[in-house]
């Protein structure tokens, strides 16, 4: 840790990681969406729904000893995977995409899945705002009282 | 009364332990969707207590920030609803022990330059 401001400061990096963290899923939930009606056969392969996986970010210098009020530092996305629902089926012979006996793969997003997802997430996004805006309150009350 | 370091010291701590719970919680809030993950808490009123009980000095005791295990293995327990409460919680706290301070330090003011 380099910055010794970055203890109180701390606080609106943690909250920011977990904006960023939704935003990103959300991206890919619209991705998702976006892409729910791209078609497919066994050569050429429908959409795959994506999926974003969170990890919990740990301080890597906590074990050096900067303070232990600093555990924890915000959420990270480890990785983004894809979901291995198998693709339904649909017969429609004349469609683009059908193979010899007129079967045709449809993306295994679930639209009601999606949009519900995207509650979720902006539930959370106004969650961590919300905690962003507290942390700001409480700095600015310390400024007001002990800053002289 | 006389000495500034032992006066502000118990101010000092509980100050710590709010700022500390704060980060806690908005950790928690930013985790809220791991699978997994389990919560961080500040433990310091309960010690707070068992301080005054055992007739140590308050001054003394300092915030522990550690992991709330409960819920099943590998279940998520932050319950967001809780985590905003706890902060609203944590903020008013948090202002009225500066408020506390900045008191202080205004008498202090006023018995040194009598203003």
């Amino acid at each position: 840790m380099t910055n010794p401001m970055s203890g109180i400061f701390r606080g609106f990096d943690i909250a920011s990681t977990g904006l960023r963290a939704e935003l990103q899923r959300s991206e890919i939930v619209a991705s998702n969406l976006g892409n729910m009606h791209r078609t497919g056969n066994a050569e050429k392969l429908p959409y795959r729904r994506k999926v974003v996986v969170f990890e919990e970010a740990l301080n890597q210098a906590k074990e050096a000893g900067v303070g232990k009020s600093d555990t924890g530092v915000g959420v990270a996305i480890s990785r983004v995977a894809e979901d291995s629902t198998p693709f339904p089926v649909f017969y429609q012979p004349g469609h683009p995409d059908a193979d010899e006996k007129g079967q045709v793969m449809s993306s295994n997003v679930d639209m009601f899945k999606e949009l519900v997802d995207m509650n979720i997430i902006q539930r959370s996004f106004d969650a961590n705002l919300k905690a962003l805006k507290s942390y700001r309150g409480m700095l600015q009350n310390t400024l007001q009282q002990l800053g002289g | 009364m006389g000495n500034i370091n032992t006066d502000t010291a118990f101010t000092e701590h509980t100050l710590d332990a709010l700022q500390a719970r704060a980060k806690a919680t908005i950790h928690n809030i930013a985790n809220q969707n791991v699978k997994g993950f389990k919560r961080f808490e500040v433990r310091f009123e309960d010690m707070l207590r068992e301080a005054v009980d055992s007739g140590q000095k308050i001054g003394s005791v300092e915030p522990v920030v550690q992991r709330d295990t409960s819920g099943g293995e590998g279940q998520n327990n932050v319950v967001m609803l809780e985590e905003l409460t706890l902060l609203g919680k944590t903020e008013l706290m948090h202002d009225y022990m500066l408020r506390r301070a900045g008191g202080y330090f205004k008498t202090m003011n006023k018995a040194i330059f009598g203003r």
